[in-house]
């Protein structure tokens, strides 16, 4: 029951990180020149399909958008079916309010991203593009993830077993100098050798995740991070008596070190879906990030920014809800200190 | 009774300024990670003073002195991101090919530009010298107060409001966000020179935001760590003011290691987060010269040429050194302490 008590906490928590960093961008992108908030004020009368355009003033004044306007923000001639003037129709039209910021959230962002009716600048529907672009990138992160994570502890285990304590420092010093090169970089020198991005075949993929995985100093953090957990594990009564004992001391600290590598995890899915930018983008990957760099280019689409944010915001606090969970599960002393703190 | 007398640090003394330049002069004892770190401040710092005197985009052998810019751009295929399809072998092809001969007579050659590719490299570090320094400022002054405070009034509502917020924005990845920040905005300028500045602008911004809750966690854990502490009691008894006491004893006296080291983390994070983005072409605009956007564009040639080797062997000399200068101060002062 107290399990379950605190897993119900930290999926609220969840659902509020999600909404509370939704909220925070949208609020960003609204204060922003491109806002959705000011369509009126921002309208680039070049590029509207002014032939389409209906403007309303009220429910009986209408007129519809006959030719151009010369220059942006001078007046467009307008077909009235009422009887206010050309230059009238256009000042009151700007000067009508804009959406407002909560209907738009949760109306047009929200709503649209649950119904599927959000759609890009484009014209495409935002959630499709998402989820196609979410089936390269997710698997690709965490490929990485987990590939680091097992090239780490294999390195840790080989390091610890090394009987040449120079050797050893020699060992970890090139492995930090080559992990903190730029993914940019370490994919260069992979196509170097051959790998050419043109499609996504298996090397390519493997090329892809082998970058991440090792790239922008995440494989030296993660061993520098598994090096001292295993240090202070080993340094455990429980770990000496089974040494004693003849018991294999790594079977008794694997389990310690589920929830160091757990947490691991979890802070390292958010850099490693920023790195997957650069890696989509060198190696031609339509995922998540590519599309994010889509979108930034020049008309920038704040939807489909604002939608490639939120989905991989809730990846990172679903990876973190996950680490919680694990952290509930695995460790009894979380739920006795809140049974004590109730 | 001292301030410093209330401190754990009281017995031994802190370690002062002094004591730290001793200590890089006795070069038995001193830290191998302190002299690389600080040789390559230096060396940054030197750069950076060389920069304001030089000026490579006015010196483009390769171009006329009229085609200014826009045709130096226009031959990277990188001046806009809209415009932008180069990446390694691809792109515009033929006409970047022909600005990636190397010609002798300079040190290190010249890039696709024809620049002088060492004062090319020097000028480089204007691209993130005073932009890292504006996120750092604004990363350490934001993540120490929302750490200081979240840390000392631990189990109230502000505490509650600070972990939240700082969980929300540690949920954002840091280059999509920055990403997200330039597309809204920065798109439209198409002016590389004002786009750039912007756009550096919106980098140390964002990125000193984003790195806040990693601050302001460590910063968070250590203010409670000393919550019981039997100088935070004294000063206590003493009628000091929480202001006072946060302000000066806990956080000056015994928070600044942990600030210090990551500056300088910061510091190497905002190079590479650069540098990857003028890759990209969402970085730096040629011709103002950049660590990032001198290896795009175009084939480079063997990996053994002085137009890969250079920038990428700047770019993690600086990261690394930063790294162990954070690494080093940060332990120096902990030693110090115990």
């Amino acid at each position: 029951m107290k399990t379950l008590w605190l897993i119900g906490q930290k999926v609220l928590n969840f659902l509020l990180v999600c909404l509370g960093s939704s909220l925070l961008l949208s609020a960003f992108v609204w204060i922003s020149p491109g806002s959705p908030g000011r369509p009126r004020l921002a309208v680039d009368w070049d590029r509207v399909a002014l032939e389409s355009t209906r403007v309303c003033i009220d429910s009986t004044t209408c007129g519809v958008v006959a030719a151009l306007p010369p220059a942006p923000y001078e007046e467009a001639s307008l077909l009235i079916d009422g009887d206010a003037a050309p230059r009238q129709v256009r000042e009151d039209f700007v000067k009508q309010p804009g959406p407002q910021f909560a209907s738009w959230f949760f109306g047009t962002l929200w709503g649209g991203m649950i119904t599927g009716a959000l759609l890009t600048e484009a014209g495409d529907p935002a959630v499709t593009r998402m989820v196609e672009a979410a089936q390269i990138t997710l698997p690709l992160v965490f490929a990485a993830l987990v590939g680091g994570l097992v090239l780490a502890g294999l390195v840790v285990a080989f390091l610890t077993w090394l009987p040449f304590p120079a050797l050893r420092g020699v060992i970890r010093a090139f492995l930090l100098v080559v992990s903190i090169a730029p993914v940019f970089v370490l994919g260069y020198l992979l196509q170097k050798q051959g790998i050419v991005p043109h499609a996504m075949t298996w090397p390519v993929l493997t090329a892809a995740c082998l970058v991440l995985a090792v790239g922008d100093g995440s494989l030296g953090e993660i061993i520098l991070q598994f090096e001292h957990e295993v240090r202070k594990l080993r340094s455990q009564d429980y770990v000496h008596a089974a040494r004693l004992r003849g018991a294999s001391p790594l079977r008794h600290m694997l389990p310690g070190l589920l929830l160091p590598a757990s947490a691991i995890s979890a802070g390292k899915v958010a850099f490693l879906l920023g790195s997957v930018v650069i890696v989509e983008q060198h190696w031609v990957l339509a995922g998540l990030g590519d599309a994010s760099l889509l979108a930034a280019r020049d008309p920038a689409d704040p939807v489909l920014l604002l939608a490639v944010t939120v989905v991989v915001t809730a990846v990172v606090a679903l990876v973190a809800l996950l680490r919680d969970v694990i952290e509930i599960v695995v460790d009894p002393r979380l739920r006795r200190t809140s049974s004590e703190a109730r | 009774m001292s301030p410093h007398q209330l401190g754990p640090g009281a017995d031994p003394p802190e370690p002062k300024a002094g004591e730290l330049l001793q200590t890089i002069h006795r070069w038995k004892e001193a830290d191998y990670r302190l002299v690389i770190g600080l040789s390559v401040v230096f060396t940054l710092i030197v750069f950076r003073l060389l920069a304001l005197a030089i000026d490579v985009r006015t010196n483009c052998d390769g171009l006329s002195a009229d085609a200014g810019w826009v045709a130096a751009a226009t031959c990277m295929d990188i001046y806009s991101p809209s415009g932008s399809t180069g990446r390694f072998g691809g792109g515009s092809g033929g006409n970047v090919q022909a600005f990636c001969a190397d010609a002798p007579g300079y040190l290190l050659g010249t890039d696709r530009l024809a620049r002088p590719l060492a004062l090319t490299l020097i000028e480089a570090s204007e691209a993130f010298f005073e932009p890292a320094l504006l996120c750092c400022a604004i990363a350490l002054f934001l993540g120490t107060i929302l750490g200081a405070i979240a840390g000392y009034f631990r189990g109230g509502l502000l505490e509650t409001l600070i972990r939240f917020f700082l969980t929300v924005v540690a949920s954002y990845p840091r280059l999509i966000i920055v990403i997200v920040a330039i597309g809204i905005f920065t798109a439209g300028l198409y002016d590389p020179g004002r786009a750039t500045r912007l756009r550096l602008a919106m980098i140390s911004t964002i990125l000193g935001l984003a790195y806040v809750p990693v601050l302001a966690l460590a910063i968070y854990q250590k203010v409670g760590s000393f919550q019981r502490e039997e100088f935070v009691e004294a000063a206590r008894a003493h009628g000091l003011s929480h202001t006072r006491i946060l302000g000066y004893h806990i956080l000056w006296a015994n928070c600044a290691p942990v600030v210090a080291r990551h500056f300088f983390y910061l510091f190497g994070y905002f190079v590479l987060v650069e540098t990857s983005l003028s890759w990209l072409g969402y970085g730096v605009a040629p011709p103002m010269p950049s660590w990032g956007n001198l290896l795009r564009g175009c084939d480079l040639g063997p990996l053994l040429s002085s137009q890969f080797i250079a920038p990428v062997a700047c770019i993690l000399i600086t990261i690394l050194g930063l790294q162990l200068l954070g690494d080093a101060i940060g332990d120096h002062f902990e030693r110090g302490r115990k």
